[in-house]
């Protein structure tokens, strides 16, 4: 006679519950019926451990009045800190900065990246020497590229002022000292390093398009231009929202080029949110309000990225 | 007579052997063998020179491990932060500059008292010393707040001086300045430019980049008779650098800085502008007298042989070198606070002060000046770093518990007066900082009772030894 086959579905074919079962069987059984739970335990207990409680830790911080360098014990105050940081002049001037590092980078890395992914998306000679070429300064190193910009933007002896004085612009531009300046440097720096990143993203775009519609525009006697606006950008707007939300994240969370370049300065003229969350968590030593502007400037990238994409949404079914 | 000279002879033998072994005894280095310590410094020139090298010889002495993490200032200042607010009890021992961050962390309670390690006679060699064999200077920086506990141990000694090209000086025939308008007058002439009009050498160089420039522009301020503080009538502590003074020392040191100096001096770190000077391109360098190190090495400079260095020249208010030292200081937190001590007690011995003096790092304790083994790098240097380490005080920064922010409020106004120079600028911008500082006061300070430095509770350099470093200069080159 043969034996019946284990139950589908269970490890070892025991009765589920009732009958005449022994311990052994119970915990067998138990373990059975909750093997999905089972195997998401350590995934959960890790998420737990090394986001939940680290989130919850800065929310409980933001609601507290800790000072790192007085011996008395830290208060729960509330919301007050999330109130505070609004009469605090210097923050209200990073968000600021952040929107125009953000806005000014990214404006000008799209409008590089998008001509020079369709300059790389035609054929020509050593296409694909220079297109790697081009990418070298995307896989470079932050810290070690401002270096070199720095001493490009040296006043005496950078190579900027000293092109520009070839050039018959005998006055220095103090690019990184002067307040006004310190910014659209910081935003050159940006284009230079990340213009490729966006012409990867919209050059992948561009090759994945098919190629109906621009025979069809040519055929109707569309001009480049109008093959560009009612053809190109048309088909590419699901690309474009793509590259447009992960280059703005990156620039809003821009950290170590300015941080390396200018500390913020001069006179505060190049600090971002995360710059300011930074000098008041580990040079202020007002580790409060830091975690509290953390939650706000967390809100503020959340906010832009639900709005990028509900947009992207709505322009997706055309 | 035989026998009586070889009993002599035996009795002062037994003596000898029982008087080291007691020796011996009364200082036990080996009694935390085994344990392991681990320490945060600063990456700087003494860390290289004597604190590492060192290391390994402490080691086969006492048994203890030693493990020295060195990392650049602002960093290691953040890690130090994290690992004391979290009473994180691996760190045994670190560095600090009392007049950066010692207030701050006074108040916060992360530095251990040192005095009953150093009142134990079985933790503390018998000849130690302290404070007898410590300069005035750098005494005058070991306790920042009203009934301080001695919870740091000074060692390091550097001062900010002026490196000159007494070269260019004799070639031009130009007064090596005791005085800031013979410094002016001086920079002046040695702003020498082509027939073209470019700049071929830059009279002056100092710091002017955002806070940093509080450290070199400190004696400039004390010299002009101003402060960073100043005390109201009842007492209350309030930003002092909207003083006539004040504006006198912003002005000057903008227009020096403006006028004399390269426009890199508003980008350059420290290190730059030393970078600048070593490459021959200022007649004078306001910096920390280690550089010196630097400017004589001939594979790093061009001006080796060329550099004699001076007191920052005196001003209507007198002479006040800045000496922002460094100390030495236990965790409160730790669990080998004996053994830290022990190393922190052997380190700054004579003999190991010694060696960090042989080897470019000036030390706290007066008789390795003095002793035979050691000579400057140059006679002036000798002559003005001696001044600072006697007359020298903690000025580099407005010393207070929100102590980077006060630099932040500084190193803006020192921008409006190196940038704009306008006085009514300048003076604009020193009230608005001056509130900016008296609001911090209020918000961080209650409790906190900062002694100074003031002015008013130092001494002068006298003008007798001002001159010094400039009569030791040795012309020939």
């Amino acid at each position: 006679m043969r034996e019946a086959a284990p139950k589908a579905g269970t490890l070892s074919g025991l009765p589920r519950a009732g009958g005449d079962v022994g311990p052994r069987e119970r915990v067998v059984n138990w373990i059975d019926r909750n093997l999905p739970i089972i195997f998401n335990v350590p995934t959960v207990l890790l998420l737990a451990g090394l986001v939940a409680f680290p989130v919850l830790l800065v929310l409980y911080t933001s609601m507290t009045d800790w000072f790192l360098y007085t011996p008395e014990k830290r208060q729960f105050v509330g919301f007050a800190n999330y109130v505070a940081v609004w009469s605090d002049p210097r923050w209200l001037h990073a968000i600021w900065h952040t929107v125009y590092l953000t806005v000014g980078s990214v404006f000008f890395q799209f409008v590089l990246g998008l001509g020079i992914a369709m300059l790389f998306n035609r054929q020509f000679r050593g296409r694909t020497f220079y297109r790697s070429v081009f990418l070298l300064p995307m896989i470079a190193m932050s810290t070690a590229i401002s270096l070199v910009w720095i001493i490009m933007f040296n006043n005496s002896f950078g190579l900027l002022n000293f092109w520009l004085a070839s050039l018959g612009v005998e006055d220095h531009i103090a690019w990184l000292s002067d307040e006004h300046m310190a910014m659209p440097s910081l935003i050159l720096v940006q284009v230079w390093h990340w213009t490729p990143f966006m012409t990867l993203l919209l050059l992948a775009g561009l090759q994945s398009l098919p190629s109906e519609p621009f025979e069809a525009a040519k055929l109707d006697g569309a001009s480049p231009w109008q093959m560009l606006v009612n053809v190109t950008l048309p088909l590419l707007k699901g690309h474009i929202i793509v590259a447009l939300i992960l280059r703005s994240i990156f620039a809003i969370k821009e950290f170590d080029t300015i941080l390396t370049m200018t500390e913020g300065g001069p006179n505060w003229a190049t600090e971002t949110m995360n710059m300011n969350i930074y000098f008041n968590a580990f040079d202020y030593g007002y580790t409060a309000q830091a975690a509290a502007k953390g939650v706000l400037f967390f809100l503020f990238i959340l906010a832009i990225q639900v709005a990028l994409l509900r947009f992207r949404e709505r322009q997706w079914s055309y | 007579m035989r026998y009586a000279t070889r009993i002599g002879v035996s009795t002062l033998a037994i003596s000898a052997f029982v008087a080291s072994a007691a020796a011996a005894q009364e200082f036990n280095w080996r009694q935390f063998e085994g344990e392991e310590i681990y320490g945060l410094v600063f990456a700087a020139p003494y860390t290289d020179s004597w604190m590492k090298p060192q290391v390994e010889e402490f080691e086969e002495l006492t048994g203890i491990t030693v493990q020295i993490e060195a990392m650049v200032d602002t960093q290691m200042r953040k890690k130090q932060d994290i690992i004391l607010a979290g009473q994180d009890s691996s760190l045994d021992f670190y560095t600090l500059q009392m007049d950066n961050r010692g207030g701050a962390l006074t108040s916060a309670g992360y530095l251990e008292d040192l005095q009953p390690y150093l009142d134990d006679p079985t933790l503390t060699p018998a000849d130690y010393n302290y404070p007898e064999d410590w300069a005035g200077g750098c005494l005058n920086t070991v306790k920042v707040i009203k009934g301080q506990s001695l919870n740091n141990l000074v060692f390091s000694a550097q001062a900010q001086l002026l490196h000159i090209r007494k070269d260019l000086f004799e070639e031009h025939g130009v007064k090596i300045p005791a005085t800031m308008e013979e410094l002016e007058a001086a920079a002046k002439a040695l702003t020498i430019k082509d027939a073209d009009g470019n700049v071929e050498m830059y009279g002056f160089l100092s710091r002017g980049w955002g806070r940093l420039t509080t450290a070199s522009f400190a004696t400039y301020l004390f010299n002009h008779g101003a402060s960073w503080f100043r005390f109201e009538e009842d007492g209350t502590r309030v930003a002092n650098i909207d003083s006539p003074e004040a504006i006198d020392a912003f002005e000057f040191y903008g227009r020096m800085i403006r006028d004399y100096g390269p426009a890199a001096a508003l980008n350059n770190r420290p290190e730059a502008n030393a970078a600048m000077f070593a490459a021959g391109k200022t007649a004078m360098l306001s910096a920390l007298n280690y550089y010196i190190y630097q400017f004589e090495d001939p594979n790093r400079s061009r001006v080796a042989g060329k550099v004699a260095t001076i007191l920052v020249p005196s001003g209507p208010g007198g002479s006040f070198p800045n000496t922002p030292t460094t100390s030495l200081a236990i965790s409160p937190f730790s669990k080998h606070k004996k053994a830290a001590w022990l190393f922190i007690a052997w380190i700054t011995q004579k003999e190991q002060m010694l060696y960090g003096m042989k080897n470019g790092a000036p030390m706290c304790r007066k008789s390795v000046w003095t002793d035979p083994e050691y000579t400057p790098p140059t006679p002036s240097w000798g002559e003005s770093a001696q001044i600072a380490i006697d007359y020298g005080i903690a000025i580099a920064k407005p010393q207070a518990i929100a102590i980077s922010e006060m630099r932040d409020a500084v190193g803006e106004v020192v921008n409006v007066a190196i940038r704009d120079g306008s006085r009514a600028a300048i003076e604009a911008e020193a009230k608005k900082q001056a509130a900016v500082m008296n609001q911090l006061i209020a918000q961080t300070e209650k409790g906190v009772d900062f002694q100074g430095p003031f002015r008013g509770d130092r001494v002068s350099v006298p003008p007798e030894k001002q001159v010094l470093p400039i009569e030791a200069i040795d012309m020939s080159h």
